[in-house]
């Protein structure tokens, strides 16, 4: 780990993570512990493309977790651009530029398609009790940039019905389809500033012709030298963009390959 | 005199063990934040007060059938009241407020109906006896007794039975527990009726003591909750524990500062351990994904 | 009376409808709001204008006390500490007879006088004073519905764990939540306080932490028109009660009967409240 330490954006160091359940069986306590992860190190370059691929309930999430910050390991590092971040709650990885994509639906029911995406802007000005009261000018114009980059990627993406989520951008998230809300997922990403994302199954789910459309803006993201770590089961999607892969099976790392060995 | 106290505080803590169990099955198996569960401690006494003063029906029988009846009306809002909430798959808030409002229309019929003033059900002061220095009336004997039994037989049902494991089992996964063939709505039924019981055996064995107004039942449920929140969610043993030491810490503090402070000592207890274990004494940590 | 329930609904909507956090403390705050009141008023010898923000300073303050150890708490247990502390609360004013005076009360609370000149006695004067509060109440929190702070706090309530993955400090919020209901809820402690002039803790209890809770839940929560709503028809309601001759002593447990059949239904089929924010529960 020597001279490509500053190509190195994410390391993680002997992650091991069990969840254990303590039950009592024919009057004898006992604890069964399951062990999710053993012994997680790898290395991700910057700007690369990695899948992580493994059978269901391999702990693939649970990884993605333990490096946005939403589980905190039983032993084991993970280092982000040569920071310890180990101990570091989720909002501060999220400001240091780690984004994440959730396997299901995790988007904003209850507000606009347009505020979902304001609220995932990487620009959290104005976000204070009463300031926008005092600062109008200053605000509104925060505001207006924000919707205006939101509208940008709005504009481009369509589930293949000849409406674009930007028509929708009044609407009620929670109104869209299955295939929508993935992409208001995915397009959450884009507002962000991120140097590393996380995209947990992005294609799950999702009609083949919607397939192709994610994958384009999987790409999109990839263009400006951010590393992006995916979980993924479909084997084109993974061919035909990623650099590496990542295989987990029962907890371990199972092998690493670059992509064009997949069968 | 600390001794009699402390054993005042052990005596009334197994009534609070009980009734801290009729809590725990419903909270502890389906997670429902059962406030209602205050009006049905505080209905029980009513009904034996109806039927053994109005009525003029033998104690048992009335007993019996105070029992019954609370059993029926627990279980009514469970049907009524949770299951249709269950189905749609409503947050636990929404829960929450509609146990509130059943809650609060029990609470406000009865107080329509009875009046809101204090009722006593045996006005006689209490035989007692002593032991040395120590004063221990019949009531009390009866109180400390039957919730001793009560509490046995449960434990002795719980690890005995096919019950006990459903419970767990319920409490752990409920979709795998239907996957796997039971009813989960059978045993929600049995769980309702069977904390409908022990709430109303808890309830009537004091109020034959110090009587009863509309509103004991309040009070009442928080020192459950308390006493469940302290011992662990998780385990039925804990509402036991948890009873018994709310009971002594009461005690305690009525001879320590006086009977005025004892709700305050009760919920700063409740902040404490929410604020540092929350898990309880006997809990398991739990992780937050 | 309207406008000081006004101001409480809107506070605590703040709280449990747009951030979804179900808080039992209200009344505590209103309560600690009154007896500050007192202090400034009675002891302090305060004037309206620092009375009021004097109260809603210190009532701020007080609500940092439970909001940092409840807010890190999941769901049942945050209401659960938020009841503790509202009986906590109800238990010192009761008891603390030294300083609160506990069920004796606390008699003759004298008038504020706004800016030196007037004293606002009499029921015009109390009615100005109430509805420019309320009015300014209700614009303050219109606003920070609608600003990206508010924005986030909606975002908290649909989902937490994304919010926190955005690089949004999802405690730090809840806390900013707490504090600002908490001063308002202040306020109108002190409208009560001067509008009463008498005060005893009974006025603070549990009951009326579901009073406030109740305005707000059945109004509606979530936007600005649900609270305001739902003040006016949680005070109308008993008043209309006794309107129509139904005894008095029947009439509370009946406004309390028909409210709790309104929340049953209503968390059936609107969970938002009758003009609330329509939601995707």
């Amino acid at each position: 780990m020597s001279d490509s330490n500053k190509n190195i954006i994410l390391s993680l160091e002997n992650i091991s993570i069990s969840f254990s359940r303590d039950y009592k069986k024919d009057g004898k306590e006992l604890t069964e512990s399951k062990a999710i992860l053993k012994d997680i190190s790898l290395n991700l370059n910057n700007g690369e493309i990695v899948a992580l691929m493994g059978g269901n309930g391999s702990g693939k999430t649970t990884l993605f977790n333990i490096i946005s910050g939403l589980m905190d390991p039983d032993e084991g590092k993970v280092i982000y651009i040569n920071n310890d971040i180990t101990d570091w709650k989720a909002d501060r990885r999220a400001k240091a530029g780690i984004g994440r994509l959730f396997q299901d639906n995790h988007i904003f029911q209850n507000i606009t398609v347009m505020e979902n995406m304001c609220l995932s802007s990487s620009n959290r000005v104005g976000e204070f009790p009463f300031i926008s009261l005092f600062q109008q000018d200053k605000s509104r114009r925060i505001e207006k940039e924000r919707e205006k980059k939101a509208v940008g990627i709005l504009s481009e993406l369509f589930e293949g019905n000849h409406e674009t989520l930007l028509d929708k951008k009044n609407k009620l998230a929670g109104e869209l389809s299955y295939g929508e809300k993935r992409l208001l997922g995915l397009a959450r990403i884009f507002m962000g500033e991120y140097d590393l994302v996380l995209l947990d199954e992005p294609s799950a789910g999702v009609n083949e012709a919607l397939i192709k459309n994610i994958q384009d803006m999987v790409k999109k993201i990839t263009k400006k030298n951010v590393t992006i770590f995916f979980i993924e089961h479909e084997q084109q999607f993974v061919k035909d963009i990623a650099d590496r892969v990542i295989y987990i099976k029962n907890g371990r790392i199972a092998s690493i390959e670059k992509s064009d060995i997949i069968i | 005199m600390l001794l009699q106290f402390i054993i005042n505080g052990i005596i009334i803590g197994s009534i609070y063990s009980l009734v801290s169990l009729g809590f725990a099955l419903v909270y502890n198996t389906t997670r429902i934040f059962h406030l209602a569960y205050a009006a049905l401690y505080m209905f029980a006494p009513y009904i034996l007060l109806t039927f053994y003063i109005h009525l003029g029906i033998p104690f048992l029988l009335a007993f019996i059938v105070s029992i019954i009846c609370t059993m029926t009306l627990s279980y009514l809002i469970e049907y009524f009241i949770y299951k249709p909430l269950n189905k749609n798959r409503s947050s636990s808030e929404v829960i929450l407020i509609s146990s509130l409002g059943i809650m609060i229309v029990i609470i406000n019929v009865i107080a329509m109906l009875y009046g809101n003033e204090t009722k006593i059900i045996e006005s006689s002061i209490s035989n007692s006896v002593s032991f040395g220095e120590i004063i221990i009336t019949y009531n009390q004997f009866w109180q400390i007794g039957v919730s001793f039994i009560l509490i046995t037989m449960f434990f002795i049902f719980l690890y005995n039975s096919k019950f006990g494991k459903k419970s767990r089992a319920l409490r752990d996964d409920a979709e795998l527990f239907i996957v796997m063939g039971y009813s989960a709505n059978r045993m929600r039924m049995q769980l309702f009726l069977l904390s409908g019981f022990f709430v109303a055996a808890g309830s009537n064995l004091i109020a034959f003591d110090v009587g009863m107004d509309p509103y004991v039942g309040m009070p009442m449920l928080l020192n459950a909750i308390v006493a469940l929140l302290i011992g662990g969610v998780g385990r039925f043993e804990a509402p036991i524990l948890g009873g018994f030491i709310i009971g002594v810490l009461q005690a305690l503090s009525i001879w320590a500062f006086s009977a005025r402070w004892q709700d305050a000592i009760t919920f700063l207890l409740l902040i404490l351990f929410l604020v540092f274990r929350p898990q309880g004494i006997l809990g398991e940590k739990q992780r937050m994904v | 009376m309207i406008n000081i329930y006004i101001i409480l609904s809107t506070s605590t909507n703040l709280l449990v409808g747009v951030t979804n956090l179900l808080s039992l403390g209200q009344a505590a705050f209103y309560g600690i709001g009154a007896y500050l009141a007192v202090y400034a008023l009675m002891i302090l010898h305060f004037p309206l204008i620092p009375t009021l923000l004097f109260v809603s300073l210190f009532t701020s303050l007080s609500s940092l006390f439970i909001a940092y150890p409840s807010l890190r708490l999941k769901g049942d247990y945050f209401v659960l500490a938020t009841l503790g502390f509202q009986l906590i609360v109800y238990t010192i004013l009761y008891n603390w007879v030294d300083v609160t005076r506990g069920p004796y009360g606390i008699p003759g609370i004298p008038a504020p006088k706004l800016l030196g000149l007037f004293e606002v006695t009499g029921i015009i004067p109390f009615l100005i004073l109430s509805t420019i509060l309320a009015v300014l109440t209700v614009y303050l929190f219109l606003h920070l519905i609608h600003s990206p702070f508010g924005r986030v706090l909606k975002g908290i309530r649909d989902d937490e764990v994304s919010v926190e993955t955005l690089g949004r400090d999802v405690t730090k919020f809840k806390v900013w939540a707490f504090v600002i209901s908490s001063g308002f809820i202040g306020i109108a402690g002190v409208l009560y306080a001067t509008y009463v002039s008498y005060i005893d803790p009974t006025s603070f209890n549990l009951d009326e932490a579901i009073y406030i809770l109740t305005a707000v839940l059945i109004g509606g929560s979530g936007n600005i028109k649900g609270p305001v709503l739902g003040a006016v028809f949680v005070v109308v309601l008993p008043e209309l009660l006794r309107f129509v001759g139904m005894p008095d002593n029947v009439a509370a447990n009946m406004r309390q009967i028909i409210f709790g059949l309104i929340l049953i239904v209503l968390m059936r089929v609107r969970p938002w409240g009758l003009w609330g924010e329509k939601r995707i529960v």
